[in-house]
């Protein structure tokens, strides 16, 4: 058993290593804006299909979400300009380094989030709690059998408190 | 004096002192342990007060909002790691006095200036706010947006390191705001023909996604390493303050106290700003200011007394115009509105007596935490060591109970990991999380005084410019931008001259 735990340790860390080297740089304004450009025209565009108004009145349900949307359109298009030319004029902007092995390590967390919440649609808060808990400490790679009775405690405990302490109906 | 004695009487209640003790409890445990921030505990925790009443709420956010300050402390002395950002200052000296074999002394004074420090504050909140308020009260509906613009503006500014990125997340927050049922035309807004957001998104749902489970997914960058706590030292010594030592201290608290509240009462500063303006005050003051950085009690005095003596102070602008100063003061706001107080100028009027309750309560709150310091300190030091493994999955658990028990809805979860993401993305792109999160909890009331003022002007925008108040605030948003844009081309130049060098 510890020789398999082993394998797969070393498997994880050299994968680790090959995706490490993979790294990125990215203009993180520029990036920033567009995708924000992209979203406030998007829901820009979607406002007349989301807020129906049935008055000719100057100042109604839509007036508010207009402006704010605008602004956000606005100011990530100031953004953009900005740093496009602090590229022209050859000044530095703002970067940032995207290093893939974190990218995969968000997604992984993310897909145990996702799972988490499957899980509550087919079987009880603390029963998901317990597997995502021992999922995470596999993430983690925690090899203390102490840390596995801690979660799987704490998963009863905090559903215990939600349900019979704070009278909260759980999944 | 009425108001007085009746918040007296609503406070002295046995409930509001367990919940601000388990909330002090909680506060110093959380600032304490590095990764873990008070605004994470004011989220995790926003659930359970659905069931308290507004004082017991209150107290129990407070408890929480201090203590925090106090446990960041706790890990900056011990391990060189400041548990909160404000306490960065402390480890300077908190750390060398460490080193030196005098961690429960370092612990002992950040204590006793952290007590002074929110204890002063409370008092000024105690005189000041009520004066305020009665100012406050003299506005209509566009001033009160302008106010509300005010606070936005500052927020956009300070969260991050661009105002134009502020201005995008507070903008973009204000519009989340907007999703569900309009309340004044009874229309919907963006709910894509889901049952569920008819009623919009719940304040505690954005808010466990954004900054709690946004914590969590961004384990995926951070590799925290902690040093195991000596505890044999803490038991060796009782680091009892001698008289010179107390005397030593004496100056820069009663300094780092004013200099807190100055700060605090300002929206947007923040602690982190206090603390080390304090200390470097403190070390040009000093008798022996060689000391500074090498183990000096008068250092961690500046610094702890600053941090504590903001909390009070950002509650003035909180309680009186509905502004909150910092993130977990904006999330209080949250707190309040969730008991059915509505934030602003008309608090006072409607709700004096617990007003003055929650006021009278700061004090108290500090007073606790000073009495908790003192008997838990060596307990409080041995969980900073809780490894990241245990505490990040328990977290998740209390996230999504937490999210499931606003509208018993799965469905609210799935948009937790929505906000959730979302953090994640604008992190990555240096925006900044916190003009989101004000725009929420601002959103409703924002558009509320901004549609009224129009509809009274038959849609002319004059009317935010037709009182004097109104000129004022406008003055201090054109004010705000302008030492914003100021300090922000001050900064990028430096960063440029310090690339050519």
């Amino acid at each position: 058993m510890n020789r398999l735990m082993e394998k797969v340790d070393n498997l994880i860390d050299n994968s680790a290593l090959k995706l490490e080297k993979h790294k990125m740089t990215i203009p993180i304004n520029i990036v920033g804006s567009i995708l924000f450009i992209i979203v406030s025209s998007i829901l820009l565009y979607l406002v007349p299909s989301q807020i129906k108004i049935n008055t000719e009145a100057v100042v109604n349900a839509r007036t508010f979400p207009l402006l704010m949307l605008r602004i956000v359109l606005i100011f990530s298009i100031i953004l953009l300009i900005k740093d496009i030319i602090f590229i022209i004029t050859k000044r530095e902007i703002e970067t940032k380094e995207l290093n893939l092995l974190v990218e995969v390590k968000f997604l992984i967390i993310l897909s145990m989030l996702i799972i988490f919440l499957a899980l509550l649609y087919f079987t009880n808060f603390i029963l998901s709690s317990i597997v995502f808990g021992i999922l995470m400490l596999f993430y983690f790679r925690s090899k203390k059998l102490s840390n596995y009775l801690i979660i799987i405690l704490a998963a009863i405990l905090i559903g215990y408190l939600f349900q019979n302490v704070l009278h909260v109906r759980l999944p | 004096m009425d108001l007085f004695l009746q918040g007296s009487s609503l406070l002295f209640n046995i409930p509001n002192f367990l919940y601000m003790n388990l909330g002090l409890l909680l506060g110093v445990v959380f600032g304490a342990i590095p990764g873990l921030t008070v605004i994470l505990c004011i989220v995790l925790f926003l659930p359970f007060t659905y069931s308290l009443g507004a004082i017991e709420s209150f107290m129990f956010l407070l408890g929480i909002y201090c203590a925090g300050s106090y446990g960041g402390s706790i890990s900056a002395i011990l391990i060189k790691t400041p548990g909160t950002p404000h306490a960065a200052a402390t480890m300077l000296d908190g750390y060398p006095l460490t080193k030196k074999g005098h961690s429960m002394k370092a612990l002992h004074v950040a204590l006793n200036s952290s007590t002074y420090g929110g204890i002063f504050s409370a008092v000024v909140l105690l005189f000041f706010a009520p004066q305020v308020a009665k100012f406050a009260q003299m506005m209509g509906t566009p001033e009160y947006f302008l106010i509300c613009a005010f606070g936005l503006t500052i927020i956009a500014g300070v969260s991050g390191n661009n105002l134009i990125k502020g201005i995008i997340t507070g903008a973009f927050g204000l519009f989340i705001s907007t999703i569900g049922i309009d309340a004044m035309s009874g229309g919907t807004r963006f709910i894509f023909n889901n049952i569920n957001l008819y009623s919009g998104i719940a304040l505690v749902i954005s808010l466990i996604g954004l900054f709690a489970l946004s914590e969590v997914l961004a384990k995926s960058e951070k590799q925290e390493k902690k040093e195991k706590v000596n505890t044999d030292l803490l038991k060796k010594e009782d680091g009892k303050l001698t008289k010179e030592e107390k005397k030593i201290i004496k100056r820069p608290m009663i300094l780092s106290g004013m200099i807190g509240v100055i700060i605090g009462i300002i929206p947007g500063t923040g602690a982190s700003m206090a603390s080390f303006f304090s200390y470097d005050r403190a070390r040009r003051m000093s008798k022996t200011p060689e000391d500074f950085g090498n183990g000096s009690i008068e250092g961690i005095s500046a610094c702890e007394t600053a941090n504590n003596a903001v909390t009070g102070a950002t509650l003035i602008p909180l309680l009186t115009m509905g502004i909150p100063g910092d993130g977990s003061v904006a999330i209080m706001l949250g707190a309040l509105m969730i008991n059915g107080l509505t934030p602003g100028p008309n608090l006072f009027v409607e709700n004096g007596p617990i007003m003055y309750a929650i006021m009278i309560g700061l004090i108290f709150v500090n007073l606790f935490m000073f009495i908790q310091g003192k008997l838990l300190t060596k307990w409080f030091a041995k969980i900073i060591s809780v490894p990241v493994a245990l505490l990040t999955p328990i977290i998740v658990m209390f996230c999504f109970a937490g999210a499931f028990s606003v509208n018993a809805s799965l469905f609210d979860i799935g948009v937790t990991l929505i906000f959730a993401v979302i953090a994640y993305i604008v992190n990555k792109f240096g925006f900044s999380t916190i003009p989101i999160l004000l725009g929420l909890v601002l959103g409703a009331l924002t558009e509320e005084n901004f549609r009224r003022s129009l509809v009274l002007s038959d849609g002319s925008w004059s009317i935010f410019v037709s009182s004097p108040i109104c000129i004022v605030f406008l003055l201090f948003i054109i004010i705000t931008v302008f030492l914003i844009v100021k300090s922000q081309l001050k900064l990028n130049k430096k960063g440029e001259k310090s690339e050519q060098n």
